[in-house]
């Protein structure tokens, strides 16, 4: 057999797959870092409104004159002039012209800091709120959701998979045959479905990813737990009187756990875009919270007036599910070359099939 | 292997019924009246409660329940209470476009991933490879809505090449048999890309692996060794023995697929069971819900049904044993 | 490969929008809709706007309402009744109808037709949502085949009004199946279909498009002048917006102000604006504290700026709102001036009812709890929740702190109806008897759409004897106390006065949406002769 092409193959594949993971970390730490870090040094609002008439719906890089009034309220404009001699400024704006005097600005006079400028990075919505701004609140938001929900999965799909596993096979069967028909259910109609049920909030949406999303986990620390009971060292502890619970906690769960690391980072994916799609069909985080998934809602209907509204959210959301594949789609070759090789002699596709995009609740999005 | 088949098609509708029940019973926990025709303040409290008894909602849960499984059982799936007429007739209106829609899907995916997958196999580790892989990567995590939008922004907005919704031509009746069908193309070609394109990049990307591996197979290499063209290696032999999963994959994406015409035909203003249900959603509108909710994971286990006897019938090993 | 069939593709169909067929396209005319049709027989299709103005167009009333609401009370045209007159008494109303007026398929409508609808609409079988109005009717009299006489059990200033409410149903078409089992088969009545309006429905594909086809046989001679009324079901405005820039639709109604600035941008579009009956409030739950004293509710409303909400939401497309009654009404009070926005007026208020700030946290507090609450409204609507957070920052001014949360629309009514809220922010339609009972009146607490459990016995009492005036007029002077009181009250905050702004092809003509219909005046619309290329 022509052992050696193949081996370097695979050793080429060991590189590229450590590439990816490395690839997809890094790219995860600058999104997970932009949310988190950049909202200390860079502060401003997610919902503070700049005088829509003006600044609404500004192109990515528009820059704003502003000016505080004494009333509290704020007004931008194209550009600021001082007439010469005249105690009031003109304001330059989209519809026409305004002119504000001086008495009425906060502070009393234009030289004591009632004029500042604004630019929107990202452009801005019809609001006038900044979409930079929103993009990282939003990003928080979503990140946390996927987070919660990749816990609660966990939570729920170890124990489950790993008593499954070790359960007598009759029973094993009939759980198997119980996920593969729960699985076969379009998600989305699911999701839908339990969302318009609670009332919408963070905690209800991850509970809802949360219980329709564990079973290809579960399914996967089954088979894992499957394969394992029989080999060596789990006769060996088995022999030496070790109980059942002991070797499931000791020998069979802890190597189950890296391909459920894989699962994992998938499934934080798939949360991330369903968390989206659920609150872009109205039935997810609602406004005025600010989500990925909530703000390409709202840039739908400016769709024809501003496409950036709806589209750095989606790029975001986009990012981060390929950080999240690459890294486990890289961490499953490393961990197990064959994981991903759908033997003929198995009736099905790989058991927790990471392949296929099926538990994903929008096309092909992120598998799960 | 055909028992096995049954079996698993058996526990599935036995577990969609599950789910439907579930659903049926939590839905009526949902606080607010059911239907549009409730909600308007000119409509007094006893002409609200005489318009529930007119619908049977006054009736208990388990009652309301079995009155609803006796209808099903019979094929009957209600009456829809905010379409005001029977949900059937309008599952017979709506299912064949989201047939129509997914299907043509499901052919960009299986067409465009087979090729492309093939392809990247082929030439594993050149620069066209390295492209097919980032490209596939890059789609694949593409949220298909927000994928959908997009695609309205640029090729409905921005240059309006097609149109941004709809099914038909506004005076499409009066055109030709022919001109008619290529409207409908028309319309059906951006919703078709939103949903079967991301799709097209996870099965490309599975067909990769897949025939990669089958090409380190030893029967494959023996081919090779007996002096067989790459190509025809390529084809007849890691190709066909990696049918048999593709094949099951495409009966899986079905499931995904139809999750996902829900926001695509939301967006695209496309008439079928996704739009419907999601409608049905906001209007609480219980039956038409349910049924919806039932057409669509009929399919996708007639779908996954369907992929495994391919897949049985196609892998010569399986076939054997 | 599919980008090179699809580029062929709309290379031919974009040749074939570009070139107006001949004699056709001028009397063709698309709009588009949110919501599909519900039905074709209104007894028992949903109440939704698209619906009804549908089916205006498809059936004929006895007199139709005119949209004069605005100088006195409404004044009726003739439609199937050519006149009417009153008994003595009062009590006895005769309509004389037109003798030319047929069925689209060829049958005489006549007074048997008035009859057997008035036996539908009060069918409890049927169950229609308004049977109510019919309530003093004791029965529709066939005095000959053109002249029927409604008689009441009593005189009130509703009498004509509900008299001719609803449209006139096809006796000898729809008598075929009995009350009973109308409701089963709503269906069956879009498959026997015999209409009398303007418009017949030539094809009704769901979700897809509503076809009005002109209907020869329609009474008025010329009308209508567009042979083809397409109606597109697209339930995303942001298509219509979409397909309008397109070309493909020729109006579209419901379009947000800033859309609507667009459109009025382009040459081959216009804007048409006009008043809706309609207006948008926070109401306030009197059931909890502080909002129960009509100070505090003052003081709330002189902290919101409700110009800089209709400058920035609606772009100017409506006037702040100070009365149930929108300040274009025949009845509404002239006398009254909106609250201005006086945030430090609000201040002395609340720190003259106790209120005030200890804790440096910026939120007044009285007795240790400070005033902050929590304000709804429905999750769909854009500009209510983008009004909520500029609520919230007003408010925060004025040391209220203020937690925007938006509902989906069947559970906030419901919560609002069981009076579990704080503060929400939502809006009425108005009809024309101006009743205003259903929303103040303390009966209507429990189970009505009194959210906020308003009472004032003074109200109570003034809301009755309008609804028992004789006339509309005569119950002026008890709408305009009435509105005096809530605006000292401040039961509500009254927000603003939406406009309802509809975008038209600038080639279609003679285009005059008003409150009633967006598609009032839809038979007299007309294509420009020649028509601008889209």
């Amino acid at each position: 057999m022509p052992e050696t092409g193949s081996r370097q193959r695979w050793t080429h594949r060991g590189e590229r797959r450590q590439r990816s993971v490395r690839a997809g970390a890094v790219l995860l730490a600058l999104v997970v870092g932009a949310v988190t870090l950049l909202p200390l040094i860079w502060q401003r609002s997610p919902d503070r409104q700049l005088d829509p008439a003006v600044a609404g719906l500004a192109r990515p890089g528009s820059r704003f004159d502003t000016v505080r009034l004494a009333d509290g309220r704020t007004l931008a404009a194209v550009a600021v002039a001082v007439e010469v001699g005249a105690e009031e400024l003109v304001l330059q704006g989209q519809p026409r012209p305004t002119r504000v005097a001086f008495r009425d600005l906060a502070g009393g006079g234009p030289e004591a800091g009632a004029l500042d400028t604004r630019r929107f990075v990202l452009g801005s919505d019809e609001f006038g709120r900044d979409v930079a701004a929103r993009l990282l609140a939003g990003g928080r938001v979503s990140l946390a959701v996927a987070g919660w929900t990749v816990l609660l999965i966990s939570l729920v799909a170890l124990p489950l998979g790993a008593a499954a596993g070790s359960a007598p096979p009759a029973v094993d069967r009939f759980v198997l045959r119980t996920l593969e028909a729960l699985q076969s259910f379009p998600r989305l109609f699911l999701l839908l479905g339990l969302a318009a049920i609670v009332r919408p909030g963070v905690v209800s949406v991850v509970l809802i990813l949360g219980l329709t999303g564990w079973i290809p986990m579960a399914r996967l620390v089954r088979a894992e737990v499957r394969s394992l009971r029989d080999r060596e060292f789990v006769l060996a502890a088995r022999a030496a009187g070790a109980g059942r619970l002991r070797i499931v906690l000791r020998h069979l769960l802890p190597n189950a756990l890296a391909p459920a690391l894989v699962e994992a980072s998938l499934a934080a994916a798939s949360a991330i875009v369903n968390e989206a799609a659920l609150s872009f069909l109205g039935f997810g985080l609602q406004p005025p919270t600010a989500s990925w998934g909530s703000m390409i809602a709202d840039g739908r209907s400016t769709l024809s007036a501003g496409w950036w509204v709806a589209f750095f959210p989606g790029a975001a959301l986009a990012l981060t599910a390929i950080a999240f594949n690459l890294i486990g789609e890289g961490l499953r070759d490393a961990l197990d070359p064959r994981a991903q090789t759908p033997t003929a002699a198995s009736a099905s596709l790989p058991e927790g099939s990471l392949h296929t995009p099926h538990s994903s609740a929008l096309g092909a999005s992120p598998g799960a | 292997m055909i028992r096995a088949l049954l079996a698993r098609f058996a526990a599935a509708l036995v577990a969609c019924w599950i789910v439907l029940t579930a659903v049926f019973f939590l839905l009526r926990l949902l606080p607010g009246e059911p239907g549009t025709i409730f909600e308007d303040p000119r409509v007094p409290q006893e002409q609200r409660l005489r318009l529930r008894a007119v619908y049977g909602l006054d009736k208990p849960l388990p009652q309301q329940y079995l009155r609803w499984v006796g209808g099903v059982a019979r094929g009957e799936w209600g009456y829809s209470l905010s379409q005001h007429r029977p949900v059937s007739r309008i599952l017979r209106e709506s299912a064949p476009r989201t047939l129509l829609l997914s299907s043509a899907a499901l052919l960009l995916e299986l067409g465009l991933g087979l090729a492309l997958g093939v392809a990247a196999a082929a030439r594993a580790g050149s620069l066209a490879d390295r492209a097919v892989r980032v490209l596939s990567l890059t789609l694949w995590s593409l949220p298909t809505f927000w994928f959908g939008l997009m695609l309205v922004a640029a090729f409905a907005v921005t240059w309006p090449i097609f149109p941004p919704g709809g099914m038909h031509s506004v005076d499409a009746e009066a055109l030709s048999l022919g001109r008619r069908g290529l409207d409908l193309l028309w319309h059906l070609a951006l919703p078709a890309a939103a949903l079967g394109l991301p799709a097209a990049a996870a099965t490309a990307r599975f067909v990769r692996s897949t025939v990669l591996e089958r090409l380190a197979e030893p029967y494959v290499q023996s081919a090779r060794a007996r002096g067989l063209s790459p190509g025809r290696v390529l084809w007849t032999h890691a190709l066909r023995a990696g049918l048999g999963p593709i094949a099951q994959l495409a009966g899986l994406s079905l499931a995904a697929l139809l999750s996902g015409t829900i926001a695509v035909e939301v967006i695209f203003a496309w008439p079928g069971i996704g739009r419907a249900t999601y409608d049905a959603l906001v209007a609480r509108d219980y039956p038409l819900l349910l049924a919806g909710t039932a057409l669509s994971a009929a399919f996708v286990i007639a779908g996954s049904f369907l992929a495994e006897a391919l897949q049985a019938w196609l892998d010569p090993r399986l076939r054997d044993a | 490969m599919v980008g090179g069939l699809a580029a062929a593709m709309c290379a031919c169909i974009g040749e074939k929008a570009g070139t107006p067929a001949p004699a056709k396209l001028p009397t063709l005319a698309v709009g588009a809709t949110i919501s599909d049709l519900s039905g074709v027989n209104e007894l028992l299709a949903a109440d939704i706007q698209f619906t009804t103005d549908i089916l205006d167009q498809l059936f004929v009333q006895l007199l139709s309402e005119q949209a004069d609401f605005t100088e006195h009370p409404p004044t009726f045209a003739p439609e199937l009744a050519r006149s009417y007159d009153w008994s003595d008494d009062h009590r006895a109303l005769t309509f004389h109808l037109r003798e030319d007026a047929v069925w689209s398929d060829g049958v005489p409508i006549t007074a048997e037709d008035v009859r057997w609808t008035w036996q539908a609409q009060v069918s409890p079988a049927i169950a229609w949502s308004y049977a109510d109005l019919k309530d003093a009717i004791t029965d529709v009299e066939v005095v000959d085949p053109h002249t029927v006489r409604f008689h009441f059990r009593e005189t009130y200033s509703s009498q004509l009004l509900d008299a001719i409410e609803g449209k006139i149903l096809p006796k000898h078409a729809w008598e075929q199946i009995p009350f009973a089992e109308w409701r089963q088969r709503a269906d069956w009545f879009r498959d026997h279909l015999v209409t009398s309006g303007p418009f017949r429905l030539a094809a009704w594909r769901p979700g897809e498009e509503v076809v009005l086809a002109r209907n020869e046989r329609y009474f008025e001679a010329g009308l209508p002048k567009l042979d083809k009324v397409i109606f597109r079901v697209a339930p995303d405005a942001a298509t219509h917006i979409e397909q309008l820039l397109a070309g493909t639709l020729d109006f579209a109604c419901g379009v947000t102000p800033a859309d609507a600035a667009r459109i009025a941008a382009r040459k081959d579009l216009r804007i048409v604006a006009f008043d809706n009956r309609q207006y948008d409030y926070i109401c306030w739950n009197t059931l909890r504290a502080p909002f129960d004293d009509p100070e505090i509710r003052r003081a709330l409303t002189l902290a919101i700026d409700r110009q800089a909400l209709v400058d920035t939401l609606f772009k100017g497309r409506a006037r702040v709102a100070s009365s149930p009654i929108p300040s274009n009404f025949w009845a509404h009070d002239p006398a009254l001036v909106p609250l201005p926005y006086d945030p430090a007026a609000a201040r002395r208020i609340l720190a003259e009812k106790g209120f005030s700030e200890r804790n440096g946290d910026g939120i007044v507090e009285r007795q240790g709890r400070p005033f902050a609450f929590e304000l709804t409204t429905n999750s769909s609507n854009r500009i209510r929740t983008a009004a909520l957070v500029m609520i919230q920052e007003q408010l925060r001014k004025v040391g209220i702190a203020a937690t925007p949360r938006t509902i989906e629309i069947h559970a906030l009514t419901e919560s609002n109806r069981a009076h579990e809220f704080d503060a929400t922010l939502s809006g009425w339609a108005i009809d024309t008897t101006l009743d205003l009972k259903p929303y103040f009146h303390s009966s209507e607490s429990a189970g009505g759409y009194n959210f906020g459990s308003y009472h004032n016995s003074e109200v109570d009492r003034l809301l009755e004897a309008a609804r028992r005036a004789a006339t509309p007029g005569e119950a002026l002077p008890d709408l305009l106390r009435t509105q005096q009181i809530l605006h000292a009250e401040q039961p509500y905050t009254f927000l603003w006065e939406p406009q309802r702004l509809c975008a038209v092809r600038a080639d279609l003509t003679n285009v005059q949406p008003n409150a009633i219909s967006a598609y009032f005046n839809l038979p007299e619309w007309q294509r420009r002769a020649k028509p601008d290329s889209p």
